[in-house]
């Protein structure tokens, strides 16, 4: 663990001179990697297969805690005139008077929220876990439960929000218990699909801190299927994801359910 | 840029006076040279570069889009023989429609309440005039003339979900996406009709919904619609707040539909909203059609703007109230209906 972080150190400082360079973020360059469910793209970049597509994401899913910014504070500050121009297009497209005292400002308001809303394409998992992780001879199942998570659904661009329960068995090395938290926030804070999401906070835990055992439940509500479509007010999604013990032990994965539940 | 406007617009208004015997025609594009190269030279000059020029450009064509299709408003007013409904038009019909559609309301006391809402009618939430074309073409299906104005409309309202489609696109690719991958693909134009569902209100009148369903009894006890689901934009961050919307009135020889109620909490709330202006709408609203004794609205929300972003607060409510009438007047008739609503 220690030799690929080192090795990751390296490469990431490689990365960051690349990146300074590059003028287009999120359209990567080879080396790159982008949240799971794109593309990993070799040095020349090949056309997307659906097939491929998914084979790869299979991949890069279980890669993608090692992950690369796709985005940086400056580049934020950068799209905040296009973004706004964007934002005033939709407006008047929908009918109403931009220039109304109530609206003279939402294009930019939009934008900045925008951007904070998926803030997690700025963010390193290895920036947030590097110093947290703490030798200790625990092997007892550890749970964080009731994290709020606020995310956006990549197909309607509408808030999802819910909450996320973690657990793990911790195999001599524990992790601070907000960095669970950290990483719910840097994987929901993206354009996100329940199931990928859930799956990107088990495979970042375990390559982590490579514990006995991960399991993570996300119960959330959809917007998209609240306040339109099909509109039904009171359902919720629910997802969960077991790693190691949790998916081979149901005794394991029983305690886990019911301490979440109560 | 502006003076690109003015020869597109000529040119519209060219061909529809040489055709206007034959009713409205959609006005061919003209490939004018002096468009294509306007911008440019304009660009060029101010030498705007890199984004700001690549998001004029988008700007640019959007609104010219809908410069080509926009129908024209005035001659569009001339033609209804209606009185444009109070809520949709814009600010200057907004005072003569008020007095004009229903008599004056029968309590005095709300009298200046409601003139302070006009006062603030250039805050209304309004859009476009063509709503009253539509409304007159939902109730006259059948006639032919109407169609050839569905079908212009239609041509609009395509353009306009193709400009916010491509706006959508803009926004993916500025915030750090790949929109080439395979979730993402269609996501602009999911987005933009998930937004022009989220803002239906604007095309809507209680006119059109409340005509046939108020009936004259002989009750004058308080009526009680509470638990309203509400779901709305604020118009400040373009974030959904969403909460429950609770309206009592005392009828006066006039009762309405209970289903009314709900359908006139969805006509204001699917707008770009503030939840204040939302209550006083919903309560001018039943005021007006019904003329009750009084009239009282309660909206408890919870905005995401505050929670999911800003100051982040997961438990905050905003509570807001309207009461009209007797509910302003008498206290007792205000307790009964909080303890019957808030109460339990």
């Amino acid at each position: 663990m220690e030799h690929s972080k080192q090795t990751q150190y390296s490469s990431n400082e490689k990365k960051d001179t690349g990146d300074g360079g590059s003028v287009l973020n999120g359209h990567f360059d080879g080396m790159v990697k982008r949240p799971a469910g794109g593309t990993v793209r070799a040095s020349a970049p090949q056309p997307l297969g659906a097939e491929c597509g998914s084979h790869r994401s299979a991949a890069s899913v279980m890669e993608s805690w090692r992950e690369e910014r796709t985005r940086s504070v400056e580049d934020n500050e950068m799209s905040l005139p296009s973004l706004a121009a964007a934002y005033t297009t939709i407006l008047r497209g929908l009918g109403e008077d931009p220039q109304r005292q109530g609206l003279l400002k939402t294009p930019w308001r939009a934008a900045t929220a925008m951007q904070f809303f998926t803030k997690g394409y700025q963010e390193k998992i290895i920036d947030v876990l590097n110093d947290a992780i703490f030798d200790e001879d625990h092997d007892e199942m550890v749970i964080v439960k009731d994290i709020d998570m606020f995310s956006m659904c990549e197909h309607h661009l509408v808030p999802i929000f819910g909450r996320v329960h973690i657990g793990y068995l911790p195999n001599k090395r524990v992790l601070g218990l907000s960095k669970l938290a950290r990483i719910v926030e840097i994987y929901s804070r993206r354009l996100q699909v329940q199931e990928r999401l859930t799956k990107q906070i088990a495979v970042a835990i375990t390559e982590a801190l490579q514990p006995t055992g991960v399991g993570v439940v996300i119960e959330a509500t959809h917007m998209c299927m609240v306040m339109r479509g099909v509109q039904k007010m009171n359902s919720k999604t629910v997802t969960s994801t077991m790693l190691g013990v949790f998916r081979e032990d149901p005794k394991t994965r029983d305690e886990f359910l019911t301490l979440i539940r109560s | 840029m502006r003076d690109a406007f003015v020869i597109f617009t000529h040119d519209l208004k060219r061909k529809v006076r040489n055709e206007a015997g034959q009713g409205w025609v959609r006005a061919p594009v003209r490939p004018s040279l002096t468009l294509s190269i306007l911008p440019g030279i304009l660009l060029s000059a101010t030498g705007n570069r890199g984004i700001i020029h690549r998001s004029f450009n988008h700007v640019n064509s959007c609104m010219l889009d809908e410069a080509r299709h926009r129908p024209r408003a005035s001659h569009r007013l001339l033609k209804t023989n209606r009185i444009p409904p109070a809520e949709t038009t814009d600010r200057t019909a907004h005072h003569g429609g008020q007095t004009q559609v229903y008599p004056a309301a029968s309590f005095i006391q709300s009298k200046p309440r409601a003139r302070m809402e006009f006062h603030y009618a250039k805050e209304m939430n309004g859009t476009v005039p063509t709503v009253t074309k539509l409304s007159k073409c939902i109730e006259s299906k059948h006639s032919d003339s109407c169609k050839e104005e569905k079908d212009l409309k239609e041509a609009a309202d395509s353009t306009k979900l193709f400009c916010i489609e491509k706006a959508y696109s803009t926004i993916l690719s500025e915030l750090g996406e790949n929109t080439e991958r395979e979730g993402l693909l269609r996501t602009p134009l999911r987005a933009a009709k998930a937004m022009q569902f989220f803002t239906k209100g604007y095309k809507e009148t209680t006119q059109a919904i409340l005509n046939d369903a108020i009936f004259n009894e002989n009750h004058d006890e308080m009526v009680i619609v509470k638990d309203i689901d509400l779901f709305s934009l604020c118009e400040h961050h373009l974030v959904p707040f969403f909460g429950k919307a609770h309206i009592a009135y005392l009828p006066n020889k006039k009762v309405v539909g209970l289903s009314k109620l709900a359908r006139i909490v969805e006509i204001f709330s699917r707008r770009l909203q503030v939840q204040e202006r939302l209550t006083k709408q919903i309560a001018t609203a039943i005021s007006e059609a019904l003329e009750p004794a009084g009239v009282a609205v309660v909206i408890e929300a919870v905005h995401m703007c505050m929670v999911m972003r800003g100051v982040q607060k997961m438990n905050a409510k905003t509570v807001t109230s309207v009461m009209l009438g007797t509910f302003q007047n008498d206290h007792r008739t205000r307790e009964e209906f909080l303890s019957l609503t808030l109460g339990e």
